[in-house]
Formats: C-alpha cells, sequence, structure tokens
C-alpha cells in the first residue's frame, strides 16, 4: 500500500461523512498493515485452511466444557 | 481490622452481622474516606451520598427485621462507570454519556442490589473502557495508589485506585483485553475476569459483545470470589443465556490444592521478563509446589497471532457500536479513542469474520497442550512493573498501537479464548510496586483459578498495599 492510497480517506468520508483527521488516518493504515500481517497472511494461501472451520466451534467447546 | 475499619468483606460481613458496626455507620465512613482521597486518587467519577446512604439505611432495616441476608448486604462497594441503575448517571467515563440517566437497571446492579450490596459512586475509567493505561481525557486518570506516577492500568482504572487505595473493599469492573487484570496488578489488588459468559452482561456498556466479561476487584481472593457469586448467572431474556446456564452453579474453591496440577506457562509467557516479574512467577512456582500436586512446564501453543486477533474483533465490533457518534460526534471523543474506534473502519467483514472463526481452533489448540498435563496455568499479568504514566501516555500518536499491544501482550490471549482468570498479588520490590500473577483454568472452572490464587494469596502474605483508616476517614 502506498502513502498516496485513498482507501482509508474514502471509507471516513463516505460511512462518516466528514474528512479523516491524520491521525485517524494513520492509525487506519497501522491497523490494516498489522491484521494483514496476523491474520490475512496466517497460512499458507493454496491450503486455505479456513474452508473447513466450523464457525461455530469455539461456541460448541465451551459448551462442551460446561457439562 | 485495621485503624477501626474492616479490612476485608469477610471481617464487614462479621461486623455488620453481630450489630457492631451498622451499614450506616460503615457507608458514613467509607464516603468520608472516598470524600477525603478523592483529590489524590481521582477514584470517582461521582460519589453519590444520598443514595448511598438511603440503600445502607435499607439494608440496617432489613437485617433489624431478621431477614436472610448474605455476605454482601449492607457493604459498601463502588463500580466502573458503566453499569446501568436506573435514575442514576451511567457516563462511560465518556463526555457524550455524560448525562445519560438509563430507565433499567443493569443485570450485574441488580443481582448486587439483591444481596444488599451499596453502592457509593461511579468509578473511573478509560473513556468507552478503550485504553489499558487508565488515561481519560475528560476526567484525568485515577491515581496508582502505590505510587502516583505510575499507571493504574486500564481501563478499571478507578476500581484499581479505590480498591487499592483501601477506599471500598470490593469493586466491579469489566475485562475485554485485560481491563479488571491490569488495573488489579498494576494496584497490588485481586481481580477476576470470569469465563466468557458466565456473568451476564445486559445492561452494562458495550465495547465489544464477543469478548466483554464483568468481574470483581477486591482486596483479597475470598472477597473477589463472593461477588463474583453474586454476579454470576443469566437472565432468560439475554443473549448469554445458554451458555450461562451451561456453567450456571459456581462452586466454592476447593479448601486446599493437593489434587491440583499448575502448569507454569511456557513461550511467550516466559520470555524478556523483567528480572523482579521472572523472579516472583519462579517463587510463586517454587510455592505452589509445596501445596498442589504437581508444578511444571506448560508448552504454549503459538499465540503471536492473538493479540491482533483480539483487537480486531474488539475493534470492528467497538466502532460497530460507535458508528453514529464517530460520524455526528467526533470532536466529542477524546484523541486515542477517536483514532481506535476509526481503527475498526479499517477492519473488512472477512478479516473480522476470520478472526472470530479462529477462535475455536485456537480454544482447541490451547486446552490439548497447555492443559494437556495441568488443571491450571500461571503467567505474569505483565512482563514489567507498572510503567510510569508519562512514558505510556501515548495520545493519538502513531505509537500508541505499539503501547497498547506491549501492556495487553499477556491478558488478551485469555480474553480471546474465553478463559477464567484470577489475578493475584504476588511480589513487591522494595518500593512498594506490585507483581501480578494470572492463574488461568479451562472454560468455567473460576473455583480452580480462585483456590490456587488463594493458597499463592497465604503463601506470599503480602500486607495490603494501603491500609484503611478510620482517623483519616474523619
Amino acid at each position: 500500500m502506498n502513502s498516496k492510497t485513498p482507501l482509508m480517506a474514502t471509507l471516513v468520508e463516505t460511512y462518516w461523512q466528514r474528512p479523516a483527521t491524520p491521525a485517524e488516518h494513520t492509525a487506519m493504515r497501522g491497523e490494516v498493515k498489522r491484521h494483514f500481517a496476523k491474520i490475512g497472511n496466517l497460512t499458507n494461501p493454496r491450503e486455505n485452511r479456513m474452508f473447513d472451520v466450523d464457525p461455530f466451534q469455539f461456541e460448541r467447546l465451551m459448551q462442551d466444557e460446561a457439562v | 481490622m485495621e485503624n477501626g475499619l474492616p479490612a476485608s468483606i469477610k471481617e464487614a460481613a462479621a461486623l455488620l452481622g453481630t450489630w457492631k458496626m451498622s451499614s450506616v455507620e460503615l457507608t458514613e465512613a467509607t464516603l468520608a474516606f472516598a470524600r477525603e482521597t478523592q483529590p489524590r486518587l481521582n477514584a470517582f467519577i461521582d460519589i453519590e451520598e444520598e443514595v448511598a446512604l438511603s440503600q445502607a439505611r435499607q439494608s440496617d432495616s432489613l437485617r433489624a427485621r431478621g431477614a436472610r441476608v448474605g455476605p454482601l448486604h449492607g457493604i459498601p462497594l463502588a463500580h466502573k462507570d458503566m453499569f446501568a441503575q436506573a435514575g442514576r448517571i451511567c457516563g462511560c467515563g465518556s463526555k457524550i454519556r455524560s448525562t445519560h440517566v438509563p430507565s433499567r437497571t443493569s443485570a450485574v446492579m441488580q443481582r448486587l442490589e439483591a444481596a444488599g450490596a451499596v453502592s457509593i459512586g461511579r468509578l473511573n475509567m478509560s473513556e468507552f473502557a478503550l485504553g489499558p493505561t487508565g488515561h481519560n481525557a475528560h476526567y484525568g486518570r485515577a491515581m496508582n495508589p502505590i505510587a502516583a506516577d505510575r499507571i493504574t492500568g486500564g481501563s478499571s482504572s478507578g476500581a484499581g485506585a479505590a480498591v487499592g487505595g483501601s477506599v471500598v473493599l470490593g469493586a466491579l469492573g469489566s475485562d475485554t483485553g485485560g481491563s479488571i487484570r491490569l488495573p488489579a496488578a498494576c494496584c497490588g489488588v485481586v481481580g477476576i475476569k470470569p469465563t466468557q459468559g458466565r456473568v451476564n452482561t445486559r445492561g452494562a456498556m458495550p465495547l465489544s459483545h464477543s469478548l466483554d466479561c464483568i468481574g470483581p476487584l477486591a482486596r483479597t481472593v475470598e472477597d473477589a470470589y463472593w461477588i463474583l457469586q453474586a454476579i454470576a448467572g443469566s437472565d432468560a431474556d439475554h443473549r448469554d443465556a445458554a451458555k450461562g446456564e451451561a456453567g450456571a452453579g459456581l462452586p466454592a474453591p476447593p479448601d486446599n490444592c493437593r489434587a491440583i496440577r499448575v502448569g507454569v506457562l511456557q513461550g511467550t509467557f516466559v520470555r524478556d521478563l523483567q528480572p523482579v516479574v521472572e523472579a516472583a512467577l519462579e517463587t510463586a512456582a517454587k510455592q505452589l509446589a509445596r501445596v498442589c500436586r504437581s508444578v511444571r512446564s506448560a508448552p504454549c501453543p503459538d499465540l503471536s497471532s492473538v493479540p491482533e486477533l483480539t483487537n480486531v474483533v474488539a475493534m470492528a465490533e467497538a466502532a460497530t457500536v460507535h458508528f453514529d457518534w464517530m460520524r455526528s460526534r467526533p470532536e466529542d471523543y477524546g484523541p486515542q479513542t477517536r483514532v481506535r474506534l476509526s481503527q475498526g473502519l479499517a477492519i473488512p467483514a472477512p478479516i473480522y469474520l476470520r478472526a472470530r472463526q479462529m477462535r475455536g481452533p485456537l480454544l482447541a489448540g490451547f486446552l490439548d497442550t497447555a492443559f494437556g498435563d495441568a488443571d491450571v496455568l500461571i503467567a505474569p499479568v505483565m512482563p514489567f512493573l507498572p510503567p510510569f504514566a508519562s512514558k505510556v501516555d501515548a495520545g493519538d500518536s502513531p505509537e500508541m498501537a505499539d503501547v497498547i499491544n506491549r501492556l495487553t501482550n499477556f491478558t488478551r490471549p485469555f480474553t480471546f479464548l474465553g478463559l477464567p482468570v484470577v489475578t493475584v498479588p504476588v511480589a513487591r520490590t522494595p518500593e512498594g510496586l506490585s507483581v501480578g500473577l494470572q492463574v488461568i483454568a479451562r472454560p468455567w472452572r473460576e473455583d480452580l483459578a480462585a483456590g490456587v490464587a488463594a493458597a499463592l494469596e497465604r503463601l506470599c502474605d503480602l500486607p495490603p498495599v494501603t491500609k484503611r483508616s478510620l482517623a483519616t476517614a474523619g
């Protein structure tokens, strides 16, 4: 992502009907970089690991643990 | 007893139960101490004297009529400014909600009222519970009662200051990434983050509905557990009902730990610790080895992504709650709160849902690996001592995310995994700073975590960080 990418500014202007402040802009860009590194880029993309993950596994495990 | 005042809820309950002190007398003394310490601690957003004394009179009256009452009956407590009470302001530590008066009482406050507890005021907090340092742009930060130049931790900053400062014997806080555990550790008191879904969040300020937990801070494990027992459980009209019912019935902690296997959590939780924290962890493990079935190293699966997963879920859900005000009243947020909420708009739906979906596999892996040979785990709350407030006051600067991550790296994982944690002070530096340890259990096993935390409390035998004083309460 280069520094001229207008996506963050566009999101704020579109949804919140105001310009993003410089601090908001910096924080949003930092957020995207962090979650790309830690979440979006977690697994080998060829494995596409999430395809087989039950979205409700957490809730089921918590229920099972209660018994 | 400390200078004529009860040092714990247990002691207070005994005094009230034998009419050696009335609830009105105890509440008056507590209110006086709250007023006196407020300029120094800034623990309260509002001290609510009239309501508190009215509740205390009612409590005494009920007791005098011979009503059967529980251990919290007539005890003055105070709570983070985020639990709705009908007809009383609930401001969430914010400007935006500073005059909001809810029409219905939250589930936890209903339960505390039913238990006869007295509520003496609304405690300071990070604005909308966003912020692990305890800074607040509108009300100023609560002050650490041990060392004023150090943070209280947040977001339940006033709860840490008020309990650590001996103003009240117990308080409710909330924890979405460490907001009970950090203030408890920084202020040298006990905190309990219960299992996700154990305590009904209806009527409490929402930050992140997937991660929010309500729990107590108190001076002793036993006191904290009494409060948790009073607030645990669900209401039929609440979405947590299924989980709450499944986990209903909070048993008493075990009398001893002879059957409990303790794991010292490895991986990132033992790396790069400040020497005083490392020594405290080692000493605690050795102490527990005397009274538990076993104490061994517990392998930790890779949790390196979990702090960010927690952040993504929390910020996406928080931005959802604040979406309209971020459009209509952005200037009414403090700078850091505004910037953090704006981050939520930068989280695409697939990233948020991916983070939610990974909760299951990560919990399964953690239960298999870390709890493979252990019933409870121990880990520090933070890898360092409570930082200087001036060093972590990052505001809305680019350093903000690093500051937040460093403070919450050891607490966010157990939020994300939904596990119960009891935080207990285990060491004190020569200058009085406190080191807190997390005792983590499998879901719904707060009893085991509390049992081991109580053993640590006995073995470490630390004096309270501050003493209560009737003389100063005047």
